[in-house]
């Protein structure tokens, strides 16, 4: 086989965006100042700028950290993202825990896809996520080989050379061994994998669901049709929309609440889906383990525009996040968007009038 | 006429030779032309073939569906249907496809052939199953009509409240989708009845349980799981046009009640469902492995116990529908263990199927190509399922497009694939005609690898990110060019079922006669002549081994006795199958068309008014009346 190097791959689908996650986190925060229940603390910028002042963020798209090994590559990212950014980003990706062939695999389909992973749960960046991509490749390397023996079985089947037996029916045919063999020996290993399937599962379900230790920081998202607003708690609360930001490697509860319809909140890099049911309340944690932005979308069918219910998990240094955090909580100061709004309403006043 | 008066109740089929014989009972059997003549028959070969004919109408238009559907998806951002428009698209293709085509599918090839493969002269309650066809076809129009006029369910198939409510989706077209369900599951609930009856009571002398052709027992399990599951969508649904007309608050938060209840509710109903769409799939592969491996399907006993499990474990696994809606934990993971202790008898009739094929000496025929096709979609599919199982990969792939691809693995390979070999099998045996085998083979080449082109990529989509449900989606997403391969499969898909219609008309005009038993198979339907005779069978067979057409040869004992001027049948006992009674058999009526015309004139003004139930009621029930209304015909000796 002759694997074209990644860095190649990463340019071949005609898809693969040259700025994709920065481009439609900008979409995302042009749409949240038309967010109704703006809140007064909230502020907006554009990424870049914002980018440029906080250049602790590791700006990265994963679709870039999974498949650029080398020096080429980095400098196609240094077109992507503002330099004040470059140096901070991690010159080498990361290893995977999960095997050598997943990466393959990835690869492989990415020739198909053009890039993947803007929001990816093939690409995870959270121990939670890990686990979840580490049990769906054991599952697909064990039930991939059930399949293969499957139709190894079949094909032999429909080839083995038989007997000069003519093609006339028989109604009775005698019941041979072998054959008996074979089915006990494949209803006991079907019992095996499966139940082998059944206590990975169990485990995997413990690790994302156990962890009893207390969350660092707590945050309400609350669906609505179709957009989330996202309510900081505690003392010096304050809320935002379509957007999180996190302090990376602590983890955080995350309060899932709906206003209307059944919505679902998932990031994939960051952990599996959870419901927002009325009368309800679900708690989910996250914690990132390295810092980046996170897109994630509403799973649940929820109306008419279900397509472009999308948020954004920005995780920050914890520093970074106490800063922001700390902008967000002091009381709020005109900023140079929000007096061009006040003069622009104003003209709508007047001219109203 | 020869025979005088007084002799027509005491002519019996022992008294007269085989051709008079058949032109007397094609007389009694038959149906009569006119429309009144077409609209109450009762003969389940004719029912049979109107509700295949009308689920592969409803096959074509949900495909239609699904190919705008991926026309949109195939580029990024793309307009070519708005959200609005899109939103109703997949909320129809699921309903038709699920509702209109893969449940009424299953039932039509089970009125056709089940009373034929037991060796009985009609179904049991056929009047019963004139009117289920009707309600079927009523509900069907229904629920296009409000398609055509713009009233467009728009909530997908499963109707999540509260955005089902009337707060959410004012229109009626949720309303639309909520009564077309009552109209389907009547006419399944009806049709799961007779069969039932049929199976149990009508086998030729015999024909002991264990000689049930498995065909027969697949579709058994089937109409019990019909019975058992349909009632809960009925409620369900029911209670959603409550809410929604009357104001209830069954499913209202707010007003104490539960939205969570529609969930268990419908998927109470949703996960037998699937079984009940696939359980057909598995009893044509079970007919069609058995005849071109020249040999019974290997195992009968561990098949019929792999059925019966499959029908009890398919009630324990609805909750793997709603892992992430915040289940407790101990809970959810009884149904990761229930979810993937189904693969085992699952695994237990794969296994059987392939050693008969091992054992025998396969003829690679255009139906055997099919079924070969749905191993290889089905196993993945399956496998696949047992991922979705798991709590924990649940939250990564539910509601993405790993779930679009898996069903669609499930339910095209576990039972369109076999469907088409069925079409293939059975249609000399309706038509007197052979379908062309070189057509057959280029379809097959289409829709194999237009199928997997389409919907293998949806596996990485899912796993990429792509939620379910969404009518475009950012370039950025990177998504692109695996939607384009999906969509660009879909056609070639869909161009496979044109392929098959063109065969199909070609080969009914004229293909080669075909005999009565072309394929050298085993089962009683090939016993009589094809297309059937309007009685079915001219003197009743006696069974006498599980696959009489292969150990009996010509010289198959009947049963004699039956009157021949009246529609008599031999009534069994359950498990030996010796003769009991003689029956007589409905005669063609106009009153199920008419009982169902008002049922549906009911059940869609209920849509628009409560007083319609009020006033539809006695109308219906006079209907009813004059259906039962006893003849003055003397007692059966």
């Amino acid at each position: 086989m002759d694997f074209r190097p990644a860095h190649e791959m990463q340019n071949f689908g005609v898809d693969c965006p040259r700025r994709s996650l920065a481009h439609l986190w900008r979409e995302n925060t042009a749409k949240q100042k038309n967010a109704p229940n703006k809140t007064q603390g909230e502020e907006r910028r554009d990424v870049e700028s914002w980018l440029a002042e906080n250049p602790g963020v590791a700006f990265k798209t994963h679709c870039s950290a999974s498949l650029a090994p080398d020096e080429h590559n980095n400098n196609e990212r240094d077109r992507r993202v503002p330099d004040a950014v470059f140096p901070l980003l991690p010159s080498r990706p990361e290893k995977r825990v999960w095997a050598p062939s997943a990466d393959l695999l990835l690869t492989g389909s990415s020739l198909l896809s053009g890039c993947a992973g803007v929001q990816s749960a093939l690409d995870p960046h959270s121990e939670q996520a890990d686990t979840l991509a580490a049990l769906f490749w054991t599952f697909t390397a064990v039930l991939g080989l059930v399949w293969l023996v499957t139709m190894a079985g079949l094909l032999l089947a429909l080839t083995r050379r038989r007997d000069g037996r003519g093609e006339s029916a028989e109604a009775r045919p005698a019941v041979k061994r072998p054959m008996l063999i074979a089915f006990a020996a494949m209803l006991a290993s079907s019992a095996i994998v499966l139940s082998g399937l059944a206590v990975l599962s169990f485990g995997g379900q413990r690790t994302i669901f156990g962890s009893g230790a207390g969350a660092a920081l707590t945050i309400s998202v609350i669906g609505h049709q179709w957009w989330w607003q996202v309510r900081y708690e505690g003392e010096n609360g304050f809320e935002t929309a379509n957007e999180i930001r996190i302090p990376v490697g602590s983890p955080v509860e995350i309060k899932l609440t709906t206003a209307d319809v059944i919505h679902s909140f998932w990031i994939p890099s960051l952990a599996g889906k959870l419901d927002l049911i009325p009368g309800k309340r679900n708690e989910l944690r996250i914690e990132a383990s390295k810092p980046g932005v996170y897109r994630g979308q509403c799973a649940e069918f929820c109306g008419q525009q279900h397509a472009h219910m999308a948020i954004f998990v920005v995780a920050l240094e914890p520093h970074e996040f106490e800063r922001w955090r700390a902008d967000q909580a002091a009381p709020a100061k005109p900023t140079a968007y929000l007096r061009k709004q006040r003069v622009f309403t104003s003209a709508l006043l007047e001219s109203s009038q | 006429m020869s025979p005088v008066i007084e002799e027509r109740h005491e002519t019996r089929d022992s008294d007269l030779g085989d051709e008079e014989l058949r032109a007397r009972l094609s007389k009694t059997w038959g149906t009569t032309g006119g429309l009144i003549g077409v609209l109450s028959t009762v003969d389940h070969k004719v029912i049979g073939i109107r509700y295949a004919v009308t689920a592969f109408i409803f096959l074509l238009a949900g495909g239609v569906l699904a190919i705008i559907m991926r026309l949109q998806l195939a580029r990024p951002d793309s307009h070519l249907v708005g959200a609005e428009l899109y939103n109703q698209l997949f909320t129809m293709h699921g309903t038709t496809m699920m509702f209109l085509f893969g449940v009424p599918v299953g039932e039509a090839f089970a009125i056709y052939l089940v009373p034929l493969m037991v060796g009985t002269r009609n179904i049991a309650f056929p009047r019963l199953n004139a009117f289920s066809y009707y309600v079927y076809l009523f509900g069907g129009l229904m629920l296009w009509g409000g398609f055509a006029l713009s009233i467009r369910p728009d909530v997908g198939w499963f109707s999540y409240v509260p955005l089902a409510n009337l707060d959410f989706t004012p229109g009626k077209g949720p309303d639309y989708w909520a009564q077309m369900i009552t109209f389907t599951e009547v006419a399944a609930l009806a049709v799961s009845v007779e069969i039932i009856v049929t199976v149990l009571k009508q086998r030729a002398p015999g024909m002991t349980l264990d000689r049930i052709p498995l065909f027969v027992w697949t579709m058994l399990v089937h109409s019990f799981i019909i019975i058992f599951a349909m009632p809960a969508v009925m409620l369900a649904s029911s209670m959603l046009i409550m809410d929604r007309l009357v104001s209830t608050q069954f499913f209202n938060a707010d007003a104490g009640g539960d939205p969570l209840l529609w969930q268990h509710l419908f998927w109470f109903f949703g996960h037998p469902e699937v079984y009940i769409i696939f359980l057909p799939g598995t009893a044509f592969v079970s007919a069609i492995v058995a005849t071109f491996s020249r040999r019974p399907v290997f195992g009968y006993l561990p098949m019929v116990l792999s059925l019966i499990a499959i029908g009890f474990l398919s009630f324990g696994l609805w909750v793997h529908h709603m892992f992430v809606t915040g289940l407790p934990e101990v809970g959810a993971a009884f149904f990761t263990a229930s979810s993937m202790a189904i693969a085992i008898p699952n695994g237990v009739q794969i296994f059987c199927w392939i050693a008969t094929l091992w054992d025998g000496k396969p003829v690679l025929k255009a139906p055997l190509i099919f079924v070969l096709g749905f191993f290889f979609i089905f196993v993945a599919g399956g496998l696949s399922g047992v991922m979705l199982a798991s709590v924990p990969i649940d939250t990564q792939t539910h509601d993405t497009y790993f779930v679009v691809a898996h069903f669609h693995y499930v339910l095209i390979g576990g039972t369109v694939f076999p469907l088409v070999a069925a079409v293939y099998y059975w249609f000399p045996k309706v038509t007197g005609r052979l379908m062309d085998e070189q057509i057959g083979k280029w379809q097959f080449a289409l829709a194999f690898i237009g199928f997997n082109t389409a919907f293998f990529p949806m596996h990485l989509l899912g796993l990429y990110g792509m939620p379910r449900r969404v009518y475009t989606y950012p370039a950025e997403m990177g998504w692109g060019g695996l939607n384009l391969l999906a969509s660009a499969g879909a056609l070639f898909f869909f161009a496979s079922f044109l392929l098959m219609l063109y065969n199909m008309v070609i080969s009914a005009r004229s293909g080669p006669p075909s005999g009565d038993n072309p394929w050298d198979a085993d089962t009683l339907e090939w016993a009589t002549s094809s297309p059937p005779q309007p009685q079915n069978f001219d003197r009743i067979p006696f069974v006498t081994s599980g696959s009489p057409l292969w150990s009996q040869g010509d010289d198959t004992p009947v049963v004699s006795g039956l009157k021949v001027d009246e529609r008599e049948l031999v009534v069994t006992s359950i498990t030996e199958a010796r003769p009991d009674i003689r029956e007589e058999s409905p005669a063609p009526s106009i009153w199920p068309f008419l009982a169902a015309f008002a049922t549906a004139v009911a059940f869609i003004g209920s849509i628009y008014t409560p007083w319609a139930i009020t006033w539809g009621s006695p109308v219906v029930a006079i209907l009813l009346v004059a259906w039962f209304w006893p003849k003055t015909t003397e007692e059966n000796a």
